[in-house]
């Protein structure tokens, strides 16, 4: 219960933070925002290294022999860290972007519900999956299980909540105009964070222009399949972005307590038997 | 029992917990509610679109300032301009027509101090004694001789024409200026797609057609409504009575005054005198002979009593009429400029209001 309370406690700090962004955000300078958006890389690439380290762990010792040269060459080093850094950066741009142009209540309040959801999810999880899995594992297993559930659990009240904001009437007017007016409606101190938003307007624009095509004739259900398609994909990537976050600022606060994972080299050297057998 | 002391220690804790991570969440809840307003005073100031001559312009909110300062100079200058323009047209204009003016001072002088001029005035003054009249003969017959005769009212006429069709261009080459200064800021800001319908736009077309407005006819109907029109019609009259009083203030004036008594018994003496002497001997044509006699000497006099007027005074009167005109001009040209200036105040400011009550809102939502 403790460790519980504790948990929801520290993810009350990115919700804070992602919040006071949403407020301040368009009117800060580029030198503030880079700081942002650099401690989101940082806490969300500590979650997706951790849980990466262990997912190739766990392939290493399932599929490869332990003499095998591989085992010490695949055992992660700076190339799985530079493609979670990159990953990580990516899903950083996307969340502060997303969050500063988040202005449906509802829709924060979704992600606010979501944080308790996660902490009692993962708890219950875990300890579900204590008897089932091996420790070395358990936290990358749990946390996998918990991500992709509590995404299944709030990405459909976040589409709900998106359904009664109203959106432009796009229907009569051409894609060029649609998206245009939608960029230029962003306002931002920042020329940086102002052109991502361009950006970030330009694809909501799209998808609202073609899910209000209702020409008959060609193409038209695919238009607006296609355009609520992307919008939906545009959720759930931010909804993905805004769990790793989180995941990552427990990571970082569990950090000490994690199993460490043993090193492939020693178990090449001492291997008795697979190291699977030990996680 | 030692071992219940700390779970029940924990217990505490965790109940502790529970409520701060509860207020917390509240907390958070309820930021989320007040996001939007918290939201306005750290949001930059959105830009401004504008619509002109078909284009639609989306301008930084700090622009518009200077647009509005812009246009509010442009035209404060072209107010400017227009009353030099006035006072130099209308300087020139009055410089010539006066000057015109002064040279029938002359022929008035002449027929001033003609027998006929003083018979008809004695006539009228007779006539004006018994109601049959008018006054103010001399004053009518200076209108006639010095501003009739040069075409005074059509010219002064004519010359409001001239600055008000002066004024006109001027304000329509305000508007041009005004306008090219519009098109040179805006042409950075254009957008080069048109924002939808119901889009807020702020609309300088409303703009430019509020200042032709305030330019164009309606200028000149109120320039006619002026006091200004009438100010050539009593030019005469006004110009003598400055010549009177002028004359009576100066001593010889008191001549003036006393000229009509003296000739009246002159007259008498040296028609009666003339008329005794001559016929005497004649018996009973005396009598017609007398008259005769006497009306000749009555003449005789008044030339001679009016040449001596003319010799003595001439140059006073017309020093008297040089300045009476001089200073009909000037209270003519004052009483124009006042016109025409409080005509252009009225035109520039209600320019100034219009480009006033089109970015104030700008400035009211920047703010």
């Amino acid at each position: 219960m403790r460790r519980l309370l504790n948990d929801m406690l520290w993810l009350l700090l990115p919700f804070a933070i992602l919040l006071a962004l949403n407020i301040a955000g368009t009117g800060l300078p580029t030198g503030p925002l880079l700081a942002v958006w650099l401690l989101l890389t940082a806490v969300m690439f500590a979650g997706l290294w951790t849980r990466a380290l262990s997912r190739r762990h766990a392939f290493l010792s399932a599929y490869m022999h332990a003499g095998s040269v591989w085992r010490r060459r695949w055992r992660g080093g700076p190339l799985l860290a530079g493609a979670q850094l990159v990953q990580a950066a990516l899903l950083a741009v996307v969340l502060l972007v997303a969050v500063v142009r988040l202005d449906d209540t509802a829709a924060w309040r979704v992600l606010l519900v979501g944080l308790p959801l996660l902490v009692l999810l993962h708890g219950l999880l875990r300890r579900w999956m204590v008897p089932h899995v091996s420790p070395l594992y358990l936290p990358e297993l749990s946390w996998r299980l918990t991500l992709r559930l509590n995404f299944l659990l709030m990405f459909p009240a976040l589409a709900l909540a998106a359904l009664y904001v109203s959106y432009p009437a796009l229907a009569e007017v051409t894609l060029k105009q649609a998206i245009w007016n939608e960029m230029i409606r962003q306002e931002a101190s920042s020329q940086a964070l102002l052109g991502l938003m361009q950006v970030a307007a330009a694809k909501d624009a799209l998808g609202w222009w073609l899910g209000q095509q209702l020409l008959p004739g060609l193409g038209e259900p695919l238009f607006q399949l296609g355009g609520w398609l992307l919008l939906l994909a545009a959720e759930g990537l931010f909804l993905w972005s805004y769990l790793v976050l989180v995941a990552g600022t427990l990571d970082l606060v569990h950090w000490r307590r994690r199993p460490p994972l043993p090193t492939l080299t020693s178990a090449v050297e001492n291997s008795k038997g697979p190291v699977g057998e030990r996680g | 029992m030692t071992a219940t002391v700390p779970v029940k220690h924990e217990r505490s804790g965790s109940a502790l917990r529970l409520l701060f991570v509860t207020a917390c969440l509240l907390a958070l809840w309820l930021a989320t509610e007040q996001r939007a307003d918290w939201q306005s005073a750290w949001r930059p100031v959105p830009p401004v679109q504008l619509a002109f001559e078909g284009e639609s312009y989306r301008v930084p909110a700090e622009r518009v300032e200077t647009l509005a300062l812009l246009s509010a100079l442009r035209f404060a200058d072209g107010e400017e301009e227009a009353r030099r323009l006035v006072r130099s047209h209308l300087r020139r204009g009055l410089d010539n027509l006066f000057h015109d003016l002064a040279a029938q001072l002359p022929e008035f002088a002449d027929w001033y101090y003609s027998l006929g001029s003083e018979y008809m005035r004695i006539s009228m003054l007779l006539l004006e004694k018994a109601n049959l009249a008018d006054g103010d003969y001399v004053a009518r017959r200076a209108q006639a001789v010095i501003f009739d005769q040069a075409d005074f009212d059509r010219r002064l006429g004519a010359l409001r024409q001239q600055t008000e069709s002066r004024l006109l261009r001027q304000a329509r080459m305000t508007r041009a200026g005004w306008l090219a200064d519009m098109l040179e800021e805006l042409s950075a800001h254009r957008m080069p797609v048109p924002p939808p319908d119901d889009a807020e736009t702020v609309s300088l077309d409303e703009l430019l057609a509020g200042l032709s407005a305030h330019g164009g006819a309606e200028f000149s109907t109120r320039l006619s409504a002026s006091g200004a029109v009438a100010a050539g019609a009593a030019a005469g009259p006004l110009l003598w009575r400055a010549v009177s009083r002028r004359l009576v203030a100066a001593s010889s004036g008191r001549a003036l005054a006393a000229r009509g008594t003296g000739r009246g018994a002159a007259r008498f003496g040296t028609a009666a005198g003339g008329g005794m002497a001559v016929c005497a001997p004649g018996g009973p044509a005396a009598i017609a002979c007398a008259l005769a006699a006497g009306t000749a000497g009555w003449l005789a006099a008044d030339w001679a009593l009016l040449r001596l007027d003319e010799v003595l005074n001439r140059d006073e009167l017309m020093a008297a009429m040089e300045s009476g005109l001089a200073e009909l001009r000037d209270e003519l040209e004052q009483q124009l400029l006042d016109a025409y200036d409080a005509v252009l105040a009225e035109q520039y400011a209600a320019m100034q209001a219009d480009i006033e009550r089109t970015f104030v809102p700008v400035r009211a939502a920047g703010n």
